[in-house]
C-alpha cells in the first residue's frame, strides 16, 4: 500500500500572517513494538495535493488551497507497506510546538483510524494512551514517539 | 442529463415509491446514492494546478489561489492583484484561455477586511469521504473550516412566476423536485448532527416554498427538530393575497421572512413591486418581521440601493434588515457584457455613502468574521463550542443603522465597534491562558461602557444602562432574545456577494458557513450548490424527483396552469400600495402602461 508523509514550511502574508513548520515522523507497528521508517524525500507536486488535503485537512486545517497563497516549501516520503501505521507531526505553528498523532490502517485501503486536531487537543498522555489502545500496545512502547 | 437517464443510470427508485417511507429509511436508501451523485474528475472536471497567471504592468500581486474555468469547470491556479485600487483575480485554462474578473471593488476595503479573518475549527462529522479536490468533494468534507451558520433547504422548484432569466423551475426543468415531509425531516436531522455545532438556523427555499400547502407543516418540523431560528426565501406574493398564511407561519415557529426586493420601481423591481405593499400590511398584521433582499446588479438597479435603504428603514417597524447581494453571474457572459452587470461589495458599500450623502459611510462596515470574537468570548465563558461566524472576509460584509428622527445613525457613530471587538478578543485570550473566568466576565461587564457614547447615540438610546443591558445579556447570559429585542430597533445591513465562475475562489468557498442540505444526506456550500449546479443542484434534485406526468397525477394539479397573472389596475388602487413608496418614489408619475411593460418584459402576464 502506498503511503506518503510530508515535511513542509508554510508561510503567509494574506489575509493574515501565519507560519507552520510541519516535520512528519512515521512508523510501522512490528509485533508490540514500534519501528521508525526512513525513505527518499522528494519534491511536492500537485498530484500530491489530495494526499496533502486528507493528511492536514483537518488535522492542522491547512489544505492545499491554503498552501498555493503563500511560500510554501514540501518535501513528500513514499512508502509501500502493509500494516498499522503511526505518524507523528511535530508541528511549529507560530512560534508554538505541538506534537499530534494519526493512525492508519494500510491493508488493501488506506484507512484512518485515529487523528488528533489541534483544535481539540486534549493532554498528550490522553492521546498517547488511546493510540496505543488502537494499536493494541502499552503506553510504554510508544515511548519513542 | 433527463430525470429519467440519471435514475436509470444509478439505479434509483421512483421517487413515489421512497416518498412515504420513515426519514430513517428514507435516509438509508437515499445515503447508497452520494458517491453515485459525486462530481467525478477526468468526467465531469479536470484539474490543470499548474503555475498561475503572470502579472502585467501596473499591477501587484496580492496572493494566488485556486478557482475554476467558467466554460469547463477545470481546477485552476489563479493570481489575485491589485491594479489602480482595484483587486482582480486571474487564471488561465489550457482549453479555454484566460480570464480576468473584479474580485473586490476596492483595494483599501480589502486591507481593512482582511485582517479581521478568523477561521472556524472545522467539521467534525464530515459527511463524505474526502476523495477529490476541493471544490468538488462536497460536503461537507474532512477540509470544509465552517459549520453551518445558516442551512438552505429547497422544498420545491415549482414557481407562479415566469422571469425570463430562471431555468431552475419545474416547467422548464422537465421534473418536479418536492421532497416529502419524512425526507424533509431527514436533511433537517443531517445539519443537526453537525460538530462542533449543530446547524441551528434553516432557510426554506425553491422555486417558491410558498406554493407548498404543506409549508407550515414544515415550519413547524424545523421546530420540532430543534432550529431556534427558521425563515422563508419568498417573493412574498401569496402572502399579499392570504395574510392569514402569515399569521399561520408565524405561529408555527417563522421568524422572518426573506423577501426579494429589487428596488423601489417597477423598472427596477418587476418581479414584486406591486404586491410587496401588501405583503408587508399582511406581515405587520401577523407580527411576523421581513427581511429585503436586493439582487444587487451595476447597470440595472444599483442606482437604487440607497432608495432600497430609505424604503427600508420607512418600513423598519416591520422590516428588519437588508440582506443585499451583488449579482452572481450565470451561464458565459462576454467580458464586456460582464462590466454591465458586475458589482463586488465594496462597489456597493461605496454606493450607499454616496446615495446617503454620507449617512452610511464605507467606515460602517465590517466583514462578517470580525463578529467572530464574540463566540470566542462566550466560548471562553461557557468552555463549549459556540455559533460562529468564519466566513471568507470577501464573503459578506454587515453594519446596523438606526432611525433617530430624520437622521440615519449607524451603531459605528456610538460604538467603538474596533476597539469593543479587540477587547473582547483580548479577554477570551486571556481566560483561555488560565484567566479566571468570573473575574474576566466581571472585567467586561465593568469596562463595556467605554466602548460606548450614549450622548452620540439615538435617542432612545441614550440610557446607557439600557443598552448596556443588551450587550450584556447577549454576552454574559447567552440571552440570544436580547439580540432579537436589539433586531427590533435596529437595521441590519448586510451584502453578501455569491461567487460564479469568473470570480471563484475555492478559499472562499471552503470557510463558507451557508449550506444545502441535499436530499442524499450530504450538506453542500451554497457557492458549489449552486455555482456548479450540473455537478450539484440540478444533478442531485433530478434524481430525486418526480417526472412532470407523475406529480400531476399524484396531486390532481396541472403544472402549466400555475401561472401568476398579475392585476396591476388593481393593486395601483389600494391605499397599501400608495402609502408603502409615498416619499420614496412618485408613483403617480409612472403610467399605467409602463407598468404593464414592465411586469410583461420580466415574463409575468398582466391580466387586462
Ligand atoms: S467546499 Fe468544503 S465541503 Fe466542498 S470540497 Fe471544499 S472543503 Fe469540502
Ligand atoms: S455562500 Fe458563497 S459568498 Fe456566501 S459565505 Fe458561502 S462561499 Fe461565501
Amino acid at each position: 500500500m502506498h503511503v506518503k508523509s510530508f515535511n513542509f514550511a508554510f508561510k503567509l502574508l494574506d489575509p493574515l500572517k501565519f507560519e507552520a513548520h510541519v516535520k512528519t515522523n512515521t512508523y510501522l507497528k512490528q509485533g508490540d513494538r514500534l519501528l521508525k521508517l526512513t525513505g527518499v524525500e522528494r519534491s511536492f507536486t500537485p498530484d500530491d495535493a489530495l494526499d496533502f488535503d486528507l493528511e492536514f485537512g483537518d488535522v492542522i486545517q491547512l489544505t492545499f488551497s491554503d498552501v498555493v497563497r503563500g511560500s510554501f516549501e514540501c518535501s513528500v516520503m513514499d512508502f509501500d507497506l502493509r500494516g498499522l501505521v503511526v505518524k507523528v507531526y511535530d508541528c511549529d505553528i507560530l512560534g508554538k510546538k505541538y506534537k499530534l498523532f494519526s493512525l492508519y490502517s494500510a491493508e488493501n485501503d488506506l484507512e484512518r483510524l485515529y487523528a488528533d486536531r489541534l483544535v481539540r487537543l486534549t493532554p498528550i498522555n490522553e492521546r498517547i494512551s488511546r493510540l496505543a489502545a488502537k494499536l493494541g500496545l502499552n503506553t510504554s512502547s510508544l515511548s519513542i514517539l | 442529463m433527463e430525470r429519467s437517464t440519471i435514475t436509470e443510470e444509478i439505479g434509483f427508485p421512483k421517487y413515489s415509491e421512497i416518498k412515504d417511507l420513515t426519514p430513517e429509511k428514507i435516509g438509508e436508501i437515499s445515503r447508497t446514492f452520494m458517491s453515485k451523485l459525486m462530481p467525478k474528475v477526468n468526467e465531469d472536471y479536470k484539474v490543470y494546478l499548474t503555475i498561475p497567471p503572470d502579472l502585467k504592468d501596473g499591477e501587484k500581486l496580492i496572493t494566488h489561489t485556486l478557482s475554476t474555468c467558467p466554460h469547463c469547470y477545470s481546477l485552476l491556479t489563479a493570481t489575485v492583484f491589485e491594479r489602480e485600487g482595484k483587486v482582480y483575480i486571474r487564471k488561465k485554462c489550457p482549453e479555454h484561455g484566460e480570464f480576468e474578473e473584479l474580485y473586490f471593488g476596492d483595494h483599501s476595503l480589502y486591507e481593512k477586511f482582511r485582517k479581521w479573518q478568523h477561521d472556524g475549527k472545522g467539521i467534525w462529522t464530515p459527511n463524505v469521504q474526502t476523495s477529490s479536490l476541493c471544490p468538488y468533494n462536497c460536503g461537507l468534507c474532512s477540509r470544509h473550516k465552517s459549520h453551518t451558520a445558516l442551512l438552505n433547504l429547497a422544498v420545491t422548484n415549482r414557481c407562479s412566476l415566469r422571469c425570463w432569466y430562471c431555468f431552475f423551475f419545474a416547467v422548464k426543468a422537465g421534473y418536479v423536485y418536492e421532497p416529502s415531509l419524512n425526507h424533509i425531516r431527514f436533511m433537517l436531522r443531517e445539519a443537526r448532527k453537525m460538530l462542533p455545532y449543530p446547524a441551528v438556523a434553516v432557510q426554506f427555499t425553491g422555486g417558491e416554498p410558498l406554493l407548498r400547502d404543506d409549508i407550515v407543516d414544515i415550519v413547524r418540523i424545523a421546530r420540532e427538530e430543534g432550529y431556534h431560528h427558521v425563515q422563508i426565501n419568498t417573493e412574498g406574493i401569496r402572502l399579499a393575497y392570504e395574510p392569514d398564511l402569515a399569521i399561520k407561519l408565524r405561529e408555527a415557529g417563522t421568524n422572518v421572512i426573506y423577501m426579494s426586493f429589487d428596488g423601489v420601481s417597477p423598472y427596477t423591481n418587476p418581479k414584486n413591486h406591486w404586491e410587496v405593499p401588501y405583503t408587508l400590511e399582511a406581515l405587520r398584521k401577523a407580527g411576523l418581521g421581513a427581511v429585503l433582499v436586493p439582487t444587487v446588479i451595476k447597470d440595472y438597479n444599483l442606482h437604487e440601493i440607497g432608495a432600497i435603504v430609505k424604503f427600508a428603514l420607512k418600513h423598519s417597524d416591520i422590516v428588519r434588515g437588508v440582506n443585499m447581494q451583488p449579482v452572481s453571474i450565470v451561464g458565459r457572459v462576454p467580458k464586456k457584457e460582464r462590466e454591465k452587470l458586475r458589482v463586488t461589495i465594496p462597489d456597493v458599500i461605496i454606493e450607499i455613502e454616496r446615495q446617503t450623502n454620507g449617512s452610511i459611510s464605507r467606515g460602517d462596515w465590517y466583514p462578517v468574521p470580525s463578529v467572530a470574537p464574540v463566540s470566542r468570548i462566550v466560548e471562553a465563558l461557557t468552555d463549549r463550542p459556540r455559533f460562529e461566524l468564519t466566513t471568507h472576509f470577501v464573503c459578506g460584509a454587515a453594519t446596523y443603522v438606526f432611525l433617530d428622527g430624520d437622521e440615519i445613525v449607524p451603531i459605528t457613530r456610538f460604538v467603538d465597534v474596533e476597539g469593543l471587538l479587540h477587547f473582547l478578543d483580548e479577554t477570551a485570550e486571556k481566560i483561555k491562558g488560565g484567566s479566571n473566568k468570573y473575574i474576566a466576565a466581571l472585567s467586561v461587564l465593568y469596562k463595556l461602557g467605554r466602548f460606548i457614547d450614549t450622548s452620540r447615540a439615538p435617542k432612545r438610546f441614550r440610557s446607557k444602562r439600557k443598552f448596556l443591558k443588551y450587550i450584556y445579556n447577549i454576552l454574559l447570559k447567552h440571552d440570544y432574545s436580547a439580540l432579537g429585542e436589539f433586531h427590533y430597533q435596529a437595521l441590519f445591513l448586510g451584502l453578501m456577494h455569491f461567487q460564479d465562475p469568473y470570480n471563484y475562489d475555492v478559499s472562499r468557498v471552503q470557510r463558507c458557513d451557508v449550506h444545502y442540505a441535499m436530499p442524499d444526506g450530504r450538506i453542500v456550500p451554497f457557492c458549489t450548490f449552486n455555482v456548479f449546479p450540473e455537478f450539484y443542484r440540478d444533478r442531485v434534485q433530478k434524481a430525486f424527483s418526480y417526472t412532470i406526468d407523475e406529480w400531476e397525477q399524484l396531486t390532481g394539479k396541472r403544472l402549466s396552469e400555475e401561472v401568476y397573472r398579475r392585476d396591476i389596475k388593481k393593486l395601483l388602487s389600494g391605499e397599501a400600495y400608495r402609502k408603502a413608496y409615498e416619499g420614496i418614489v412618485d408613483v403617480d408619475s409612472i403610467p399605467y402602461e409602463e407598468h404593464v411593460t414592465a411586469s410583461k418584459r420580466f415574463g409575468i402576464p398582466v391580466s387586462e
